[in-house]
């Protein structure tokens, strides 16, 4: 039973990076900041046709971000998610720097004996969806162009999401599974989101989980807005999780994530793999 | 010599208080828009816009001259494009795809101007435009996307 409470433990410190059935215990809290980069020329319009003429031009971003979970009660959790700087670029253009969209909520675990959770997050944007990146070179006619990359979407929305996890007696795998509904204002496109992750633990120390995720608009008619506001965005994604444990509350973490079209095929997206890094606190 | 300065200053202190007299009436001033063509605009080529990559992109598309035998590419009063993305730039081009070769100086284009508003607007050509730009493209440079494009016959 002790070894169970261990590994019980364990398993909501990696519930912190997915959606999952687990909560923190009352004044429990888990902090981590990380670091991801993405860069890819392989951009998918809104009708999932890969454009050709994109080739040769990466989009490039770079985050950090903070991400928190607080135990307000043994069966409530507050949740934040903020990316604290971000960089957007294109190849062509400086890059754009801002924050991301802050993302707080709370998540209420529904039955302890089978964990599933139901969670409240609301994404509250910090601009206006406005950050023009100006071309590096002046074009023929002397003119600097410029587009706009902006760091937060400048809508306010909503994410609503039910999760069930499971481990074994052992505590050593795991799985849970979620869906998200994502309610969004200025009239962009709800959307909705599902996946999969399953973990398995090495050497008491090491926790190596896979996760697959996909995302579908709610609209066939997606607004003409930038691509960075996710507006009729559609994709699959799969990744790969290493965390290692440095001692009892501090944790390495590092995960490889892309895309793939096997589920719902790419849509208004820049097509790529994307790396993190981050250090966890937990106590 | 004195006589004549002070004539001349008297004169250009006149022609300031005229001004600011004028100034409080109803507007007189003209405009002159080198972009517009002089007298009747001509088309030689007309083509209908098709939206590409999820933008509102359409509209009329004329290419022609004026009066004075100067070209210009006139878009109708129907015109839109997605503007709320940065800048959206207008090419001539040999074939409906963007076919960018700067190393020898993009024989298969022309660029024609940037898109400041939706609606009726004519771009001067200083060019002499070849009968092989048979396409017009609305093109974002930034990301090399285009928007849409309209093939001229």
């Amino acid at each position: 039973m002790k070894y169970f409470g261990l590994a019980l433990l364990l398993l909501i410190q990696i519930s912190s990076f997915a959606q999952s059935g687990w909560v923190r215990n009352k004044g429990g809290y888990f902090v981590q900041g990380s670091v991801s980069a993405f860069s890819s020329d392989k951009y998918y319009n809104v009708n999932g046709e890969l454009q050709s003429s994109a080739a040769g031009t990466n989009f490039n971003t770079y985050a950090f971000k903070l991400y928190g979970e607080y135990g307000i009660t043994n069966r409530l959790t507050g949740l934040l998610n903020l990316p604290l700087i971000k960089s957007n670029g294109l190849s062509t253009t400086e890059n754009v720097y801002g924050v991301g969209d802050l993302r707080i909520g709370a998540k209420y675990q529904i039955t302890k004996s089978i964990p599933f959770s139901f969670s409240v997050e609301a994404e509250i944007p910090t601009g206006k969806g406005e950050n023009l990146a100006t071309h590096k070179k002046a074009n023929d006619l002397g003119i600097r162009e410029q587009i706009n990359l902006p760091t937060t979407d400048g809508e306010f929305n909503v994410w609503s999401t039910l999760a069930l996890s499971s481990s074994t007696k052992s505590g050593k795998y795991y799985g849970s599974i979620f869906t998200s509904l994502n309610l969004r204002t200025e009239g962009l496109s709800h959307q909705l989101k599902s996946g999969v992750e399953i973990g398995s633990f090495w050497f008491d120390k090491l926790w190596v989980i896979g996760k697959l995720n996909f995302q579908e608009s709610l609209s066939n008619d997606p607004e003409p807005v930038p691509f960075l506001y996710g507006e009729g965005s559609e994709f699959t994604t799969y990744a790969f999780t290493a965390i290692y444990k440095l001692n009892q509350h501090f944790n390495l973490t590092a995960e490889y994530a892309d895309y793939a079209g096997f589920i719902t095929s790419q849509k208004n997206i820049y097509d790529g793999a994307s790396f993190s890094i981050g250090l966890a606190l937990e106590y | 010599m004195k006589n004549l300065k002070l004539i001349w200053l008297l004169l250009a202190l006149l022609s300031f208080t005229i001004v600011s007299c004028d100034d409080d009436d109803e507007p007189d001033e003209i405009i002159i828009d080198s972009s517009l063509p002089t007298g009747t605009f001509t088309a030689s080529r007309s083509g209908s816009l098709t939206a590409q990559n999820g933008t509102p992109t359409s509209g009329s598309v004329d290419l022609g001259t004026d009066e004075d035998g100067v070209t210009y590419l006139h878009f109708g009063s129907n015109f839109t494009t997605e503007l709320g993305t940065g800048t959206v730039t207008i090419y001539l081009s040999t074939s409906d795809t963007f076919m960018a070769d700067p190393a020898n100086g993009n024989p298969d284009l022309i660029l024609v101007g940037v898109v400041d508003e939706n609606g009726e607007s004519y771009f001067k050509i200083s060019k002499t435009v070849s009968s092989s730009f048979t396409h017009v493209i609305i093109w974002c440079g930034s990301a090399n996307i285009p928007f849409g494009n309209a093939q001229l016959q």
